[in-house]
């Protein structure tokens, strides 16, 4: 959510509308990145969840697979892969070497994955299934394969996303276990040379590095040779430094982006978000919300331009389906989203029974109230809901909050509606955010509005378990078209993050461009 | 001296529970933050909270805190696992070289610049310039720190690029921070200054020395300053207090390494123990900062001293 892309650092997103065209690449040099947090005190990639660490981290460490636009799984580590409703296996590259020159190989990535699987908090469970999980090595074939317990079509997005777990670590640091807390043991691209608390992070490239996505090499002419991570978490400030050089790159957000796409000496990538921002209303029994008449109403007085404008200042688009166009998947549902009319939002409710008195909606003498809860962070986006709720006749109890109070009120249902969108540093899996919105409700699952709908259930299981892609895709589609045809989840509007460069761009058609993880493998530094 | 010792002495007990209180009254799970992930299963945010002592009773948690503090322990940063007491040890110089210099520049600027004001306008002469005077320091007086700053900022570094925008690396780096955190206090106490010029100037010893045609320098340095000196530093302990709230926010503004921004850092992570560590070493220093105006205030003005006794 919103307070992931502030607090936590840049590394959402997931496509590029726009790609830097006529630049004529120079070599790498140093780039200053933007972070917004401080490291975490162990560099054990495995425990390492804060996005600000991970940004410099996962650049010393590969992975099997890499991000490519749209969410596309690049080979990496692995060249090919085959793939069963319960496995993976990997046919790997042999000329990988880890920083201290050992070799790769199929057994090193299983033992990676062994320990992986051993942790007691595993970070990419969600991404690998229900499990268990079982690994193998054949380094006479050199293949490596994952086993599930329970089918998961969604498997193979697990192993390259950025996730903790999917970072291979070298045997020397399997063997010292302790050691990973202060030093690293990868394969990656990049090595770190010092770290200081609150201020930068520094890694350089490694010369014989030669197995990256998408082509990417260590001598590929304009990736940096050396990396700054600065920790700058004043939004203008670090618009400030882009402007007069002090950063090359930054992902900013709020006022400053109109200043910045005005300077002329800036470029910048402009990367919609996987998913979109959503008027998500939590069905329990009892509830107002609970009655799909009344969602249908709610979401129908709701102009997702109206939106657009409030919280984003109009950058961004009217979202077609709870996804982003171009996703694995994705499908066109507009046919399924309400059109705005506050007049056709009255019909719905009166021919449900409610009446227009004194300016409110009531039924059986008892007024419609919704308790509606957001946060600042949405800018006036959600004063402009609340507005149109109560032309409609709603009593609206409306919790603008900070993102602190609005995270746990969501995360304890404690809402009717409330508008987010999914949080994730990379586009996820076709099924990802499915357990938020099926399932256990808190304490036991993620379901955090308690939509409990059998058709949720199993057209999720149906996706899952699905043996080739088009089926599992068949299935997703019937789940996201549940979700809007109950209005369980309204998508208004797909939120554009933009990453700005000065003297660098992202290049397109390799790595996704993202300012974090492997997404800098795009940077390059253009000739002025 | 005893009874200023107990004072003080409850007055860091208070200081202690508060900043434990408040900083839980952050509505949010620190260990929802550590994991940063809004998919953490219950277990892992259960084993997070066991790891982070957050699942004790609060009073246990308090027993654990003051246990720890009487042993000079100041915790781990639940956010990057760093000792707190290294982070403030390594914060804490920038912020006190930021409150340092600007505490200077306040006293150097507001005392000379309340007393000219004064002297221009003693005796409803130039009622122009005291008009534009009083006017001038109540609209920067109100104004924010941190408004102050973006202002600095946009003006000397990206539009003139005079100044650096962030950073701490030499003395150009300090300028535009100390400029922030003063500018409002300087005016604050330059009208106090003012004022308080203008009553001492008005009082039977001064009309006996200008009687007694003593230069106009003697006058101001040798009867006046004394005075004004007095109510000056009386009020520059009270403005202390905000300097070190402004220097939190301008910190931040000016990426500046200090005390400030750990503590804003921590406060929007649920960092806890970060958090009571920084108030309470903000909070000692102003208490400490006021206790020591005030036996400066007894030594040279033992009035003083009578007045609280």
């Amino acid at each position: 959510m919103a307070f992931m892309f502030s607090i936590l650092g840049a590394a959402c997103g997931g496509q590029t509308s726009t790609g830097p065209s006529g630049f004529t690449y120079t070599a790498g040099g140093t780039a200053v990145v933007r972070t917004m947090g401080d490291f975490v005190n162990t560099f054990d990639p495995f425990k390492v969840p804060a996005i600000s660490t991970r940004a410099f981290l996962d650049l010393t460490y590969d992975t099997l697979t890499a991000q490519g636009p749209n969410g596309k799984v690049l080979p990496y580590l692995a060249t090919s892969w085959t793939v069963t409703p319960t496995s993976i296996t990997f046919k790997l590259r042999n000329d990988a070497t880890c920083a201290d020159g050992t070799p790769v190989t199929p057994t090193v990535v299983k033992n990676s994955f062994q320990r992986a699987i051993d942790m007691p908090i595993q970070y990419a469970r969600n991404n690998w299934g229900p499990g268990p999980y079982s690994v193998a090595a054949d380094d006479a074939a050199g293949t490596f394969t994952f086993t599930v317990g329970t089918p998961y079509s969604d498997l193979i997005y697990g192993f390259g996303l950025g996730f903790n777990e999917t970072d291979i670590i070298c045997p020397a640091g399997l063997k010292n276990p302790a050691a990973l807390a202060t030093q690293t043991f990868g394969s990656g691209p990049y090595q770190i040379v010092s770290a200081t608390h609150g201020d930068q992070v520094v890694i350089k490239l490694r010369k014989d590095w030669k197995w990256g996505p998408g082509g990417v090499i260590a001598s590929t002419l304009g990736l940096p040779d050396t990396l700054i991570f600065k920790q700058v978490a004043n939004e203008t400030t670090a618009a400030n430094l882009l402007l007069t050089g002090g950063l090359n790159v930054a992902w900013i957000t709020g006022t400053d982006v109109d200043r910045l796409l005005a300077d002329k000496t800036l470029h910048h990538a402009d990367v919609p978000s996987p998913a979109a921002y959503v008027l998500a209303f939590n069905p329990t029994p009892g509830k107002a919300t609970a009655d799909p008449v009344v969602r249908e109403a709610l979401v129908t007085a709701v102009d997702p331009a109206g939106w657009l404008q409030g919280a984003d200042n109009g950058h961004g688009s009217i979202a077609k389906s709870y996804w982003q166009p171009g996703t694995v998947c994705y499908q066109d549902q507009s046919s399924l989203l309400p059109k705005y009319s506050l007049t056709k939002a009255q019909q719905v409710l009166e021919a449900d029974g409610y009446t227009l008195s004194g300016g409110k909606m009531v039924k059986n003498g008892q007024p419609l109230v919704v308790h509606f809860v957001d946060t600042t962070q949405h800018g006036a986006g959600p004063d402009y809901i609340v507005s149109q709720w109560q032309k409609l006749g709603v009593t609206v109890n409306a919790t603008i909050t900070d993102y602190a109070t609005y995270s746990a009120t969501a995360q304890v249902s404690g809402y009717d509606a409330i508008t987010g969108v999914p949080s994730y540093n990379a586009v996820p899996p076709p099924g990802g955010a499915a357990n938020r919105l099926s399932g256990p409700a808190p304490p036991k699952g993620i379901n955090y509005g308690n939509i409990q709908d059998p058709l949720l259930d199993q057209e999720k299981a149906a996706a899952w378990a699905s043996a080739n892609p088009t089926d599992a895709c068949m299935h997703w589609n019937n789940f996201w078209g549940e979700i809007l045809k109950q209005h369980y989840v309204f998508p208004m509007t797909y939120d554009m993050q933009y990453y700005f460069t000065k003297d660098f761009v992202f290049a397109t058609g390799g790595v996704a461009p993202l300012a974090a993880e492997d997404g800098l493998l795009a940077l390059r530094r253009i000739k002025s | 001296m005893l009874r200023r010792l107990l004072s003080l002495a409850i007055v860091l007990v208070v200081l202690v529970i508060l900043s434990f209180a408040l900083v839980r009254l952050i509505p949010g799970d620190p260990a929802q933050n550590v994991l940063a992930a809004q998919n953490s299963t219950p277990e892992q945010l259960a084993i997070t909270r066991h790891e982070l002592g957050l699942d004790q009773p609060l009073p246990q948690q308090f027993a654990t805190y003051v246990t720890r503090l009487s042993h000079g322990d100041l915790g781990k940063s639940f956010a990057t696992g760093q000792p707190v007491s290294q982070l403030v040890a390594d914060r804490l110089p920038p912020s006190a070289e930021l409150a340092g210099v600007a505490v200077l520049v306040v006293m150097l600027v507001a005392v000379p610049l309340g007393m000219l004001a004064a002297a221009y306008t003693r005796e409803g002469r130039h009622r122009g310039v005291e008009l534009a005077f009083t006017s001038t320091a109540s609209v920067i007086g109100g104004l924010p720190e941190f408004l102050a700053a973006t202002l600095l900022a946009f003006i000397f570094a990206v539009w003139l690029r005079l100044l650096p925008v962030a950073g701490q690396e030499g003395l150009q780096s300090l300028v535009l921070p100390v400029a922030a955190i003063s500018l409002r206090p300087v005016f604050v106490l330059a009208r106090i200054v003012r004022l308080e010029t203008l009553n001492v100037l008005a009082l039977d010893y001064i009309r006996t020395a200008r009687g007694k045609r003593l230069p106009t320098r003697t006058i101001y340095l040798r009867h006046v300053l004394p005075n004004v000196v007095t109510a000056a530093l009386t009020i520059g302990g009270i403005l202390f207090a905000g300097l070190i709230a402004g220097a939190v926010l301008v910190e931040n503004v000016f990426a500046r390494l200090g005390l400030g921004t750990a503590l804003v850092s921590a406060a929007v992570t649920h960092d806890y123990e970060v958090v009571q560590a920084i108030v309470l070493v903000l909070g000692f220093t102003v208490v400490i900062v006021n206790a020591a105006v005030d036996i400066v205030l007894g030594i040279i003005d033992p009035r003083s001293l009578a007045r609280s006794a």
